[in-house]
């Protein structure tokens, strides 16, 4: 059972190493390996939810939230709780809880559709396609289950290159400039992310005075309130550095959100990536910046987050307006998706910037409904892309007669990514504003009005391209032999393997929709974990506990809170 | 009522009510997916979607029965004063299930039972079954492989498309579901939910005919206008959940860990003690804000309060921006002021859906929210409530009176009694403003309907100037008709009655109701004296554009041969449910006040209302009429109203019957003021230009601005950073490289010049030793001196 997550991230990998085995005997066993495969990891995810219990009591009754913990190559966690004394201790640790559960979850199930929409697109070297999609796949559910510093940011990266390659060698007439342009961006501030997460470790083991470097994330975000709420020492030097850890941090995952200003490369990949691409990376990467936010920023430098609520909540508004206004203005189908994603993970970051269960709660489950429903938008996009060749939204009209499964489904879609009740984007973005609400209300408002704009581009694309007269692009041979493509799909209406691609969304879409808690009750206690922290550290409590740690209060209430493992 | 039967009592209500919610959604679910696309020829998706509203009719109406029954119909007897009715709980509440829970934080999916939920779920039973009827009718033009739409023109003629009979069903039956959830609501976050969803229906209604460009352009009109409110709507939400921390409408109750009943309470409960009444504390020295006490027991640190009540307080103006926020989102749906362009292009939907969703029921639930929503608002927002109304309805009935087209003249009706409704809430008339919206909606469903007849009669001609004398061709439609048209205009015949019972139909008493409160309230309020002028000029108005449409419709010569002649009288099964509704139009309210229909509704008043408000509001000068007032002044208005509504008849016989006035005589009199009324109060134009058109041109700087700054800066710091590059070349290549190489010259040339020291000889390195040490003997001996 415990091995869940290790099979998650190793069954793609050898998948991908399978795929390149078969390569030479066709596109048609190389796609159904592939296939299969995120069909097996899926069905895994499904265990993986299921046995997932927020609820679970470990021996001495504390509450148990990381789960299905898996280490290799490590010493054996003592009971000690130290290893051997030689070297730093850094591990292939592996584990789930609250917050990396629907993330998971997601990238297995998005899996599904990717693999589905390149089934004919993509007819060029299948083989090194394929594998590197599942490559991608092992590193984005390594990233989320990652337990160890060294190990996430192993994953962290290691997601660039298959995702640079897929753009690079697949993508459409840009795509050399689109994949560089989005691995230099990237990388860049990833690098400054590492050492912000590195001297998180140093000082760790200052603040302890144990020469022992632990990278363990669990043992960090439990240890490090507590060493700084121990000691006046350790609470001033950990006030002096974190608004530089924060930033260091900030670096890489803002661009990775992406937050304003920091979104050029996205819609320039977004509309240079083969579809598939562009599924995984609307819905899986861009979710690693919220989730390292969550994961890192906010339980390790509490107080540096409430000194920047303030920044990144204007950030956070000024995407959610700056690209819904974008959005309105494009007359590229999937740019205009591409903008919208700047506008929605505003809404995210709105959410886990108000620093309460509530908006973190939304901030979160905003996340995995941007992945459905962006994922499922641009499958869709890229459904139609096949057939005609061009994104252009003035090129068509009136689809909705000859393709009524697909215009039910993009209606459908869109109506989630608007945030209609009963649709799973509502809970989200309500949650999110309901907490920003309380922490500052003039961001909640502000961040209101990307709603009505929201409804309006996304409307007014659907109005442009499904409803009125029928008009179909003109289809020029020459136009399109010349970017590569043989043929066009034929001009039907969505076949069972497309529908079969995005039903799997549309479930989930209703689900989240209609019965948010199941969702909610899983990812609840880790979240308060999180904001207990946060809460200790906010401004104007700061002073309150400063006296309390004099006296000595605090120390043992503390840590009976923030433990974790 | 024992505890006992009270639970089984709201047991059997539930179940009944959800049933009749539920079963529409499983119309909806069959039709759309049982697969009629294959069979466009059958009626079955219609049957169905019949039956499901039929069948909630029957819950509906048996649970309203059920209720009287076990209340003994109380509701019905003449109390002294319904305040008094404390000791008994007048609703059934409870929760389906929860959506998102946070500690004692929640969000769930409710039902509120009470006498004005009962009205309303038959009322909107059924008028939509009729309406259900009516369209089997009326949409069996769809019933084919290629339906002809004539307004859409093709370089081949006209545009043909399959029809989409079973779609139109199924989305009347997702609308009904969505409804009647709204009305089951028992909290306000669920009534927005159902509030969004009612506005998808009629996003996809409008754009039934979405090959149309006016239909789909008027489908977004819709939703996006909405959206406009519900930001509104959204923020009242925020800052009630801050400050109260619940949306539920009244009290809970629910066991905590040890088993024990904890009543949590509601927003009517924290706000508003027994007797309806709210603890304002006004500004001091410690508070710059005047503040309102919520009773919260729960409530850590509680402030104790009139001695008996825990709780804490909220800045007074933040509850009137909640109130004025749900508003503002009433607004939308309600298309009153400022927001109300988006209604007439509804019309864009079919008939029946103009019928039934944009005329007697969704655009009704903005009223029905306010309604339901009253103890919150604060007098204040009482007060913008009322005014909004009365801007509304003189501006929409104007705009009636110069409309053509048939179905846009019920459109700015609708808009103009929705006025009325807002006007009657927001003056007091709690019970009025819902009566009101009850008989407004048999009525104008039945109007909407009969307009629906014509269209169908006359093949989609829905121009009035071409049509003229059809009583002639279609009677029961006339006659229907002018049952509707009495109702609106409130016409009676006075003095005379039979048995103490006035011979007037429904809209005479709830407007007559509407119009005693707004002329109290003037009393009591001098300055706000435009509250009653306008509503009695309004009436005027109202009864001389109905007659307008009326004559103009059926009376007279035919103006359009080719029309008249191919007019018909529908099928029975459409004009079966006109007489059906025709009977309700007429006879809904029987006996006025004191007939069941307001005193049903009068069971749910909140407490507050009966015995009116003196000196409230933060300034402390407005009074609110209380029900002796009304009374009072009750047959001086009814008799203005009713002798303003004549005038506007006769001016409308006139013109448009007799023919002794000549309209286009006064319209070239006054072009100015006809042309600023045809173009809308020039609301359309106005929007465009002031904020379509801005945001478009905004969203265009800023695509410049991402590309030219933001990527231009990101392009900028990549290209210095390849020229540091270049530059680092070119320095390595030249001075690294060059002193490396320079070290390697000067060390081989070293090594070149030492060749000649090695020679070989023995005697001349043990020579280089000696002089060596020596020289490196001296030099010790210098350093050591």
């Amino acid at each position: 059972m415990s091995y869940v997550l290790l099979w998650m991230v190793l069954i793609p990998l050898f998948g991908s190493l399978v795929v390149l085995l078969v390569g030479r005997s066709g596109i048609e066993h190389v796609r159904r390996t592939a296939l299969v495969n995120v069909l097996v990891t899926f069905a895994l995810s499904i265990v993986m939810v299921a046995n997932y219990n927020p609820h679970q009591k470990d021996g001495l009754g504390r509450s148990q939230l990381l789960q299905m913990k898996v280490e290799l190559f490590g010493s054996s966690p003592s009971a000690t709780g130290l290893a051997q004394s030689s070297g730093p201790d850094i591990r292939f640790a592996l584990g789930v809880d609250g917050i990396s559960l629907w993330l998971i979850a997601l990238t297995a199930l998005l899996m599904i559709p990717s693999v589905l929409v390149s089934w004919t697109a993509i007819d060029d070297r299948p083989a090194g396609f394929y594998a590197l999609m599942l490559l991608l796949q092992a590193g984005m559910i390594g990233v989320f289950a990652a337990l160890d510093i060294v190990l996430f940011y192993i994953f962290f990266e290691f997601t660039l290159i298959p995702l640079f390659f897929m753009i690079g060698l697949w993508g459409g007439y840009d795509r050399r400039w689109a994949a560089r342009k989005f691995f230099i961006f990237t990388l860049a501030g990833s690098v400054l992310t590492f050492l912000g997460l590195l001297f998180i470790v140093l000082a760790h083991s200052w603040m302890s005075g144990n020469a022992h470097l632990t990278f363990s994330i669990p043992k960090l975000t439990a240890d490090i309130p507590r060493l700084v709420a121990a000691s006046a020492d350790n609470a001033t030097f950990w006030m002096t550095y974190s608004p530089w850890i924060f930033l260091a941090l900030f670096a890489g995952f803002a661009i990775k959100v992406p937050l304003f200003p920091f979104h050029t490369w996205l819609p320039l990949a977004h509309v240079e990536a083969p579809t598939a691409g562009s599924v995984l990376l609307a819905g899986v990467l861009l979710k690693i910046g919220s989730y390292g936010f969550l994961r890192f920023a906010l339980p390790l430098v509490p107080a540096a987050c409430w000194g920047a609520l303030d920044w990144v909540a204007w950030l956070a508004v000024a995407g959610i307006i700056y690209g819904a206004l974008l959005s309105l203005a494009q007359d590229d189908i999937k740019k205009l998706i591409a903008y919208s994603s700047v506008s929605h993970m505003g809404f995210c970051l709105l959410g886990l910037f108000a620093l309460n269960t509530v908006g973190i709660s939304g901030g979160l489950l905003q996340m995995i409904n941007h992945g459905l429903s962006t994922g499922a938008l641009f499958a869709m996009v890229g459904m139609l892309y096949e057939r005609y060749h061009t994104r252009d939204i003035e090129a068509y009209s009136g689809l909705m007669r000859k393709y009524p499964w697909l215009g039910f489904s993009f209606v459908f879609v869109t109506f989630s990514s608007i945030g209609l009740p009963g649709l799973n984007g509502f809970t989200g973005e309500v949650l999110s504003l309901l907490g920003m609400f309380r922490t500052r209300p003039l961001f909640a408002v502000l961040g209101l009005t990307g709603i009505i704009i929201g409804a309006w581009y996304m409307l007014w694309l659907v109005q442009r391209t499904f409803f009125g007269r029928l008009r179909e692009p003109i289809l020029e041979q020459a136009q399109h032999a010349a970017a590569g493509h043989h043929d066009h799909a034929p001009l039907s209406d969505l076949n069972w393997r497309e529908l079969f691609a995005l039903a799997p969304v549309g479930v989930m879409i209703l689900w989240i929709g209609i019965y948010p808690q199941f969702f909610l009750d899983r990812m609840e206690p880790s979240i308060r974990q999180v904001v207990l922290v946060l809460e200790k550290s906010e401004p104007g409590r700061r002073t309150q506990m400063a006296e309390m740690t004099a006296e000595g209060k605090l120390t043992t209430e503390y840590t009976k809170n923030t433990e974790q493992e | 009522m024992d505890p006992q039967t009270y639970q089984s009592t709201g047991e059997m209500l539930r179940n009944l009510l959800t049933l009749a919610w539920l079963l529409p959604l499983a119309g909806f679910v069959l039709e759309v997916f049982a697969g009629y696309w294959s069979h466009r020829l059958s009626r079955a998706a219609a049957y169905s979607a019949v039956f499901c509203i039929a069948a909630g009719f029957v819950c509906s109406f048996a649970a309203l029965m059920y209720w009287g029954h076990q209340t003994h119909w109380s509701a019905l007897e003449s109390h002294a004063s319904p305040a008094d009715h404390h000791d008994v709980l007048k609703y059934f509440s409870g929760t389906y299930y929860t959506l998102a829970e946070f500690g004692k934080l929640r969000i769930a999916i409710d039902y509120h039972i009470d006498s004005l939920t009962l009205v309303m779920f038959t009322m909107v039973t059924l008028i939509a079954t009729m309406i259900h009827i009516f369209a089997i009718g009326y949409m069996s033009d769809e019933l084919t492989e290629h339906y002809e739409d004539h307004q859409v023109h093709t370089a081949h003629g006209h545009f043909h498309r399959p029809g989409r009979f079973y779609m139109f069903f199924a989305y009347l039956s997702l609308f009904s579901f969505s409804m009647l959830g709204l009305v089951l609501a028992g909290n306000v976050f669920q009534v927005f939910v159902f509030w969004e969803l009612v506005g998808v229906c009629s996003y996809f209604l409008i754009g039934f005919y979405f090959e149309r460009k006016s239909a789909s352009t008027a489908a977004n009109k819709a939703f996006i206008m909405n959206r406009v409110g519900d930001f509104g709507f959204l923020i009242g939400l925020m800052i009630l959940w801050t400050w109260f921390g619940t949306f539920q409408f009244n009290e809970r109750v629910e066991s905590d860990a040890n088993g024990r009943d904890v009543v949590m309470p509601g927003l009517f409960d924290m706000l508003r003690d027994d007797h309806g009444n709210v603890t304002v504390l006004p500004a001091n020295d410690h508070d710059s804000y005047a503040r309102v006490f919520l009773a919260d027991p729960g409530h850590s640190g509680a402030l104790k309060h009139e001695g008996h009540k825990e709780g804490k307080t909220m800045p007074y103006f933040l509850l009137v921006v909640a109130g004025l926020g749900i508003f503002a989102g009433c607004v939308g749906k309600s298309a009153q002021f400022p927001l109300q362009t988006w209604l007439p292009d509804a019309m864009e939907g079919p008939t029946p859906v103009s019928a039934l969703v944009h005329s007697a029921t969704m655009v009704a639930a903005g009223v029905y929210l306010a309604g339901r929503f009253y103890p919150m608002f604060l007098p204040e927002v009482l007060l913008t409530i009322a005014y909004v109304g009365c801007i509304t309805l003189f501006m929409a009935a104007t705009i009636a009176v110069v409309a053509t087209d048939i179905k846009r003249v019920l459109a700015y009706s609708t808009i103009s009694q929705l006025g009325y409704m807002m006007l009657g809430i927001g003056v007091g008339g709690w019970t009025a403003g819902l009566f009101h919206l009850i008989t407004h909606a048999f009525f104008k469903s039945l109007m909407f309907l009969c307009s629906g007849s014509v269209i169908h009669g006359c093949h989609h001609e829905q121009e009035m100037p071409k049509m003229g004398g059809l009583i002639r061709k279609m009677p029961i439609t006339a006659y229907t008709m002018l049952v509707g048209v009495i109702a609106i205009c409130g016409l009676a015949i006075p003095g005379i009655s039979i048995f103490g019972i006035k011979i007037a139909f429904s809209g005479y008493h709830s407007k007559d109701a509407i119009i005693a409160t707004a002329m109290t309230f003037s009393q009591l309020n001098g300055s706000h004296f435009l509250l009653f002028v306008v509503p009695l000029l309004g009436a005027g108005i109202t009864a001389f554009y109905m007659f307008r449409l009326w004559f103009y419709t059926f009376i007279g010569q035919p103006r359009d041969h080719h029309v008249y002649d191919h007019a018909h009288e529908s099928p029975v099964v459409m004009w079966a449910p006109l007489i059906v509704l025709s009977f309700f139009a007429a006879f809904v309210a029987f006996k006025g006040e004191a007939g069941s229909l307001f005193k049903l509704l009068l069971d749910t008043e909140p407490a507050s209302v009966a015995h009116g408000l003196h000196d409230v509001g933060l300034a402390g000068d407005l009074n609110f009429p209380s029900h002796v007032g009304i009374e009072e002044n009750h047959k001086a208005a009814g008799l203005y109203a009713l002798l303003v509504a004549v005038m506007g008849t006769t001016l409308a016989y006139l013109f448009y019957g007799a023919r002794v006035l000549n309209p286009a005589e006064v319209k070239r009199q006054f072009a100015g003021v006809h042309n600023f009324l045809v173009e809308k109060w020039q609301f359309d134009i106005l929007y465009d230009a002031a904020f379509v058109r801005p945001v478009h041109v905004i969203a265009k700087w800023f695509v410049a601005f991402d590309r030219n700054v933001l990527d231009g800066f990101l392009h900028a710091t990549a290209r210095t950073a390849v020229s540091i590059a270049t530059l680092d070349r070119r320095f390595d290549e030249t001075v690294v490289d060059g002193l490396v190489n320079l070290v390697g010259n000067v060390t081989y040339d070293a090594g070149r010049s030492l060749r000649y020291v090695q020679t070989g000889r023995l005697r001349q390195y043990v020579m280089f030793i000696v002089l060596g040490v020596v020289g490196i003997w001296i030099v010790m001996r210098l350093f050591a001196a």
